[in-house]
């Protein structure tokens, strides 16, 4: 299957500015005036050393987090002015998270961590297994381990779920914060095939958040991150 | 976030912590215990009590103060009055059977005996009741009484000689009334009133006078009349209660009542502070829960739990907590009030009632503790950023 571009914005952030206010008031600034857009269907990667302002720039565009001052408007909706209960819907709907410690919840099974999205949609009318089967299918996940805890799964199994965990709620928007960072090199090559491969079949944009610099040759575009300033190279695929 | 999935939620929640959760369930348990089973203890010793004061409380009214026979025969002549019965308590009297000392109420009557106790003999006669020149040395004992002396010395006091002080009597039936049960001690005596008088003691008013009256709801009309007139007599004012008094058994009903909702509200208090120590320990494992599952509730939020959610699930495991409490709890109660029953069935006083009402205001309590003391965890956890909780250590 070729992959098509869209030209609609998913991400449009316009002048972005994020500070922390240390005790005393003491301005820490880590984001200056960013301005980036993602279209659907992109697959781009934010690449930075540690403390660059990466994972901050990922919260704020995952609706984790506000920014201190300029725009950003997700597919054309304005982000800053959400109220919590907003934001929480907007993350329930069209944005999900793929984290480095994979962040599952060791009480439930492979198949109850990847519905906890589905529980907290308000509009949500869909067949439950329908939607969870779907998404580990399409996570490459093998039946067997549908049912197990995830403490009896390996390191790329459980990143694979936590994928699945991503798309079950068919977000318009997958963030993934050094998805591979916890994970051997082929385990790591496997993930990211896995994404390549959501991205390409069904046209997930993908935002991926790594210090790995490998991962340039597999995205559209790389957004370099230094000390809060960004400028953008292209990718080489 | 839908009901069932909250439920399940805590259910899970619960499980994977099972002993911490069993120990707060404990304390849960022993709180709901305390508050049912004094509850029940209360219920059971109005119940006691009432029962007693409505047979204690003989006639519809109840005159006491220094009342002479001409007063008693004023107020038996009432045409409202449909039976009266006067009473002298004999006070200090020592009393011997077989050798033995016992130590009944011991009492000389006047009046409708009968009409107003509806006693029933259970051996030998009684005297007259209504002579007050009866003038023979016999007594009239109470079932409690026999059964006192029987215990005691292994004899039947009926048609034996018994002594009242320092005179001797001829005990000529043993009787059985509802009044009698309420005595305390050894039983009762009754005595006619021309052997107590100068005899056993010095005064010759009766302590009081029980009446019946034709029409019970005019008990306060009869009531205040009978004390107006017996106050005229003695030139007092009319409303004086200093020197006689008209109490109504509604009156002794309610003072009766009154006295068991107290007793019923302190133990429910003594109750209910080991359930506040069982909801402080419930709020301190929600307190532990929140902290330990900070970077669970930061990933709840980053998949699209609202505040209410969080606040939601933390509430329900809380609630359901102290519901799992206050239900075992009241099953404890059933178990321990029924062979409490069983042990204590021969008690007077001791008797466990646990009414529909007792459990469902136990179950009541046991979800309000759950939410009281489960608001601020679950408060706590709802305001928590989802980007530092899922930083959270």
């Amino acid at each position: 299957m070729t992959k098509k571009i869209e030209t609609s914005k998913v991400i449009d952030l316009r002048d972005i500015s994020k500070s922390f206010y240390l005790q005393g008031g003491l301005e820490v600034p880590v984001l200056h005036h960013i301005n980036l857009v993602v279209n659907e269907g992109e697959m781009i990667a934010i690449l930075g050393p540690s403390g660059s302002g990466k994972s901050t720039l990922m919260n704020i565009i995952g609706g984790l987090d506000v920014a201190t001052s300029g725009e950003y408007l997700f597919a054309g909706k304005l982000v800053n002015n959400m109220t919590s209960n907003e934001l929480a819907e907007l993350r329930s709907t069209d944005i999900s998270f793929i984290f480095q410690s994979f962040h599952l919840l060791a009480s439930k099974t492979v198949y109850q961590n990847v519905m906890l999205p589905l529980i907290y949609q308000q509009s949500f009318t869909g067949d439950f297994d329908e939607y969870i089967v779907h998404a580990l299918n399409r996570a490459a996940l093998e039946e067997e381990h549908w049912h197990k805890k995830p403490n009896q799964l390996s390191g790329g199994q459980r990143q694979r779920v936590a994928i699945a965990r991503a798309l079950v709620a068919r977000p318009k928007l997958l963030l993934a914060d050094e998805p591979t960072g916890n994970l051997d090199s082929k385990t790591g090559n496997n993930i990211i095939d896995a994404l390549i491969h959501l991205n390409e079949a069904y046209g997930t944009t993908i935002v991926i958040v790594t210090h790995d610099e490998s991962l340039t040759e597999v995205v559209h575009r790389v957004i370099n991150i230094k000390d809060g300033l960004i400028h953008e190279t292209a990718g080489k695929k | 976030m839908k009901i069932r999935f909250l439920i399940s939620e805590s259910f899970q929640a619960l499980r994977s912590n099972f002993m911490r959760s069993f120990l707060t369930i404990i304390g849960i348990v022993v709180g709901i215990f305390s508050v049912t089973a004094m509850l029940a203890l209360g219920e059971g010793l109005s119940e006691n009590v009432l029962n007693r004061f409505s047979s204690f409380a003989t006639g519809d009214l109840t005159v006491s103060g220094q009342i002479n026979y001409t007063d008693y025969q004023w107020i038996n002549e009432q045409p409202y009055v449909a039976k009266s019965l006067a009473s002298l308590s004999v006070n200090g009297a020592k009393v011997i059977a077989f050798g033995t000392d016992f130590s009944p109420s011991t009492q000389a009557v006047i009046g409708d005996y009968q009409g107003v106790q509806n006693y029933t003999i259970v051996e030998g006669d009684v005297f007259d009741w209504q002579d007050i020149n009866f003038d023979e040395p016999v007594v009239v004992v109470s079932n409690g009484f026999a059964d006192k002396v029987k215990e005691d010395t292994g004899q039947s006091v009926l048609n034996q000689e018994i002594t009242i002080g320092s005179q001797k009597y001829k005990v000529i039936g043993v009787l059985e009334a509802g009044a009698m049960t309420f005595t305390r001690g050894d039983g009762l005596i009754l005595l006619p009133y021309k052997q107590v008088v100068g005899l056993l003691t010095s005064s010759k008013n009766f302590s009081s006078v029980a009446v019946v009256l034709q029409d019970s709801t005019y008990f306060e009309i009869a009531g205040q009349h009978i004390l107006e007139s017996l106050n005229a007599s003695r030139q007092l004012a009319l409303d004086s209660e200093d020197v006689f008094s008209v109490e109504t058994a509604q009156s002794f009903i309610e003072a009766a009542q009154q006295t068991t909702q107290m007793i019923s509200l302190f133990l429910g208090i003594v109750g209910g502070i080991a359930l506040f120590v069982g909801g402080i320990g419930t709020m301190n494992m929600m307190l532990t829960t929140v902290t330990e599952r900070t970077k669970e509730i930061g990933l709840r939020k980053a998949v699209g739990a609202r505040d209410r959610d969080i606040m939601l699930q933390i509430l329900v495991e809380s609630i359901t907590l102290t519901s799992l409490g206050g239900a075992l709890g009241i099953l404890l109660t059933l178990g321990v009030g029924k062979i409490a029953n069983q042990i204590f069935a021969d008690s007077e006083i001791i008797k466990i009632v646990i009414s529909m009402q007792v459990i469902v205001v136990a179950a009541m309590v046991a979800v309000l503790v759950g939410v009281v003391f489960g608001l601020y965890p679950a408060r706590n956890a709802s305001k928590l950023q989802p980007v530092d909780a899922l930083r959270a250590e």
